[in-house]
């Protein structure tokens, strides 16, 4: 089987490395993560590249649905730098399938081409990520007033938020009833507060805080009639989140293990390269078929997802094993390099710094195993 | 075996809980954290109340304990501000430690009075960039020309390297491998001391940097137990290792200690938010494991420094010890951040700063990989 399964793909691993080498190199990477900030001209170059279009349909301006060639684009951005890799899920990949998919024709013409044209950031806004296995705790409500809705609440960290146009937010909507709604960043009853994180920097992270936001039956995503199907679509936004997160957890484990094992190779101790040492060489063995397993398991949800079938339960297990890969390529890429991996100068450090956003983004490894769970009929 | 805690080790405990509790709230703790400046003032209070003479031998102004008075020390500052302990560390274990371990009667009386006081801080001169688990790599070289020694090369990661007032340095005097190792006290404003902070993920507060030495130039007396700790350097060192071991042992425990109070404390916010006993029923499990293995780890650290004390033979305990209490530390801060989701990533959040100082616990002072190497040893493999 080849690995990218046909040649488009294929071309789009290269297109996207080769952008990287060029545009994203490691110092470039270590100064975007020091400055906190990943500069609007990287994403607009990629949707130069045509790579904002790759999950929108061609009569919206797109190339057509090609969810492996987006997980393809995220996992190697990632390898460079997941706070782009965020911001390009973002921006190319959450607005461009959800409303493929969900929107109604309205929203479909209005927001499609924009994001093809890579104009149109969308943070989807979900669940509390740390409520826990099997709950669903949503701060937004939204109350009927007149020919719409007014929102209320706040909610926990979301990626990209700082720099999102839009926002496609879950709200409550009565008593076990959940609506998503569109919501335009920057008018008045919304606020978005910066996170300061650990690491993913220059991803946006922020909280939102919604003050009686004003919003009509057309906002709904898919539109009035689509009112109340908030728990289908959540399952559905859960599992792309999921696999976007995944496939993020794939570039930087990738990148963690290549970074510690040009070190392992040079790095001379009692007269031979430390990578011949059994210890640290079995610590490679393993991450390297652990990063293998997790991206075959992103390439199968996603292959699914392209043959139209739910690809929920897979995606959900591939974040589970692409965060333990990630976790475990760059504590132990930390540990290869010794003292010099806890240094500021190196980029060892930042991976495990990375790595840990994946603690939330794309669901908790509590919510994800309790949704394995629940498809697996055990509760 | 009894490893009980003393009556004044207790109160000991009692009062650096005390002094944590007053000087260090969690305000000045993220102050240290997000400043990454020495703590000077910090550590003049410590010395103030008497905390820096813990291991300084009456005779010389000192309290006259020893490791599991140092590892109480350790343990305390830990649980609130991990890098205090560095700092305590230029002291206790570089200073102290080392002059009371090794160095002759004019060094002891020379310094140990002034350490006990707090007046001095030292640092430990061994690593190198081509030195690190392979310590007796070093290059630094000293060779005597007239009636001095002239230092020449580089140290790496020394702790304290920029505050430091002297430097215990290694250097090659001879080519064996082993006995051809001298340490030197060295006085940082020499001619030729020149140092460049580095900046580190965790720990900060505590200062690390790169040492160049350039034609330093040293009397003999200023050899480490005097003209004849000529070459005898590497036993000097090994002398210390099990102290070092027992201290970065109690430095981990603290900060597990930390990490489970945050752990626990956020637990009981979701219960009382209306989280589902039963949805929680996983992540209770894992938070008694990781609570089990702590428990685990303090009784094999503690043991381990009454062995010390009691002068049983306990390289195998003291690096198990070593490897078990950093890397469980390692392991609990990674499953709490786990465990906290969104809100751990949070640099509001203290135990993101739990992990990036628990990293360099399972890589200084004899990484996880050597005290395995060790431990195997002593088993006879």
């Amino acid at each position: 089987m080849e690995r990218e399964n046909n040649a488009e793909n294929a071309m789009i691993r290269d297109a996207v490395q080769g952008w990287a080498k060029k545009n994203c190199s490691r110092e470039v990477a270590r100064r975007w993560d020091e400055e906190d900030a990943v500069p609007g001209s990287a994403l607009a170059e990629l949707a130069a590249l045509g790579l904002c279009e790759i999950l929108v349909p061609e009569a919206y301006g797109g190339q057509g649905r090609n969810v492996k060639g987006a997980c393809i684009v995220t996992e190697e951005l990632a390898y460079a730098s997941p706070a782009l890799a965020a911001l390009y899920a973002g921006s190319a990949i959450y607005g461009g399938e959800i409303f493929s998919a969900w929107g109604s024709d309205e929203q479909k013409k209005r927001f499609l081409p924009a994001c093809a044209a890579g104009e149109c950031m969308v943070a989807p806004v979900m669940d509390n990520p740390d409520a826990g296995a099997g709950n669903c705790v949503v701060g937004p409500e939204a109350v009927k007033k007149n020919k719409g809705f007014l929102i209320s609440g706040e909610t926990a960290a979301v990626p990209v938020a700082c720099q999102a146009d839009l926002f496609l937010v879950l709200a409550r909507t009565g008593e076990g009833h959940l609506t998503m709604f569109c919501i335009r960043s920057g008018e008045e009853g919304i606020g978005v507060t910066p996170t300061e994180c650990l690491g993913y920097h220059g991803s946006a992270i922020g909280r939102i805080r919604l003050d009686s936001f004003k919003v009509s039956d057309e906002d709904i995503l898919g539109g009035a009639e689509a009112f109340g199907n908030g728990w289908e679509l959540r399952s559905c936004v859960l599992g792309l989140l999921a696999l976007q997160a995944a496939a993020q957890g794939v570039g930087i484990a990738r990148a963690a293990f290549d970074y510690a094992l040009e070190h392992a190779k040079q790095r001379i101790q009692f007269s031979q390269p430390i990578g011949r040492f059994m210890a640290i060489r079995h610590l490679f063995s393993r991450n390297f078929y652990m990063i293998e397993a997790a991206r075959l398991m992103v390439g199968k949800a996603a292959w699914l997802a392209d043959h139209g079938e739910s690809f929920v339960l897979e995606a959900a297990m591939a974040k589970c094993l692409a965060q333990e890969t990630a976790r475990s390529a760059s504590l132990d890429g930390l540990q290869v390099l010794g003292g010099y991996g806890y240094t500021m100068e190196y980029d060892a450090q930042r991976h495990v710094r990375d790595a840990a956003g994946l603690n939330f983004i794309g669901g908790t490894s509590d919510g994800l195993k309790g949704r394995i769970g629940d498809l697996l009929q055990l509760s | 075996m009894d490893h009980k805690l003393t009556k004044d080790q207790c109160e000991l405990r009692e009062r650096i809980r005390f002094f944590v509790k007053t000087e260090i709230p969690r305000e000045v703790a993220r102050e240290i954290d997000r400043k990454d400046e020495f703590p000077f003032k910090i550590i003049r209070k410590l010395a103030e109340q008497g905390l820096t003479a813990v291991n300084v031998p009456k005779k010389y102004g000192g309290e006259g304990g020893g490791e599991i008075e140092v590892m109480i020390l350790c343990e305390e500052l830990s649980r609130a501000c991990p890098a205090l302990t560095w700092a305590f560390g230029n002291i206790v274990l570089y200073g102290s430690n080392i002059i009371w371990a090794n160095g002759n009667d004019e060094q002891r009386r020379n310094f140990l009075p002034r350490l006990a006081k707090g007046e001095l801080l030292f640092a430990f001169g061994l690593t190198e960039p081509e030195a690190g688990s392979d310590a007796a790599n070093i290059r630094t070289r000293a060779e005597l020309k007239g009636d001095a020694y002239v230092i020449n090369g580089s140290k790496m990661f020394i702790t304290g390297g920029t505050v430091a007032d002297y430097m215990i340095t290694f250097t090659r005097t001879a080519p064996s491998r082993f006995k051809g190792i001298t340490s030197f006290v060295v006085d940082t404003r020499s001619p030729g001391f020149s140092t460049r902070a580095i900046h580190k993920l965790g720990y900060h507060g505590s200062d690390t940097a790169e040492i160049y030495l350039d034609d330093v130039r040293v009397p003999p007396s200023s050899i480490l137990g005097g003209e004849e700790g000529l070459n005898q350097g590497w036993v000097q060192m090994v002398r210390l290792l099990n102290g070092e071991r027992l201290a970065l042992s109690a430095c981990a425990i603290g900060i597990a200690e930390a990490t489970m109070e945050n752990v626990i404390a956020a637990l009981k916010e979701r219960e009382a938010g209306g989280v589902s006993d039963s949805s929680l029923q996983d992540v209770k499990h894992r938070v008694v494991e990781m609570a089990t293995e702590l428990e685990a780890a303090r009784q094999l650290a503690y043991h381990a420094a009454w062995m010390e004390t009691q002068h049983i033979e306990c390289v195998r305990e003291t690096s198990m010890s070593k490897y078990f209490c950093t890397e469980t530390a390692k392991k609990i801060a990674v499953t709490a951040l786990d465990v906290l989701g969104s809100s751990g990533y949070s640099m509001e959040c203290d135990v993101q700063r739990h992990l990036r100082d628990v990293l360099i616990l399972t890589i200084g002072g004899g990484t996880t990989q050597v005290q395995k190497n060790i431990v195997a040893k002593t088993l006879g493999l």
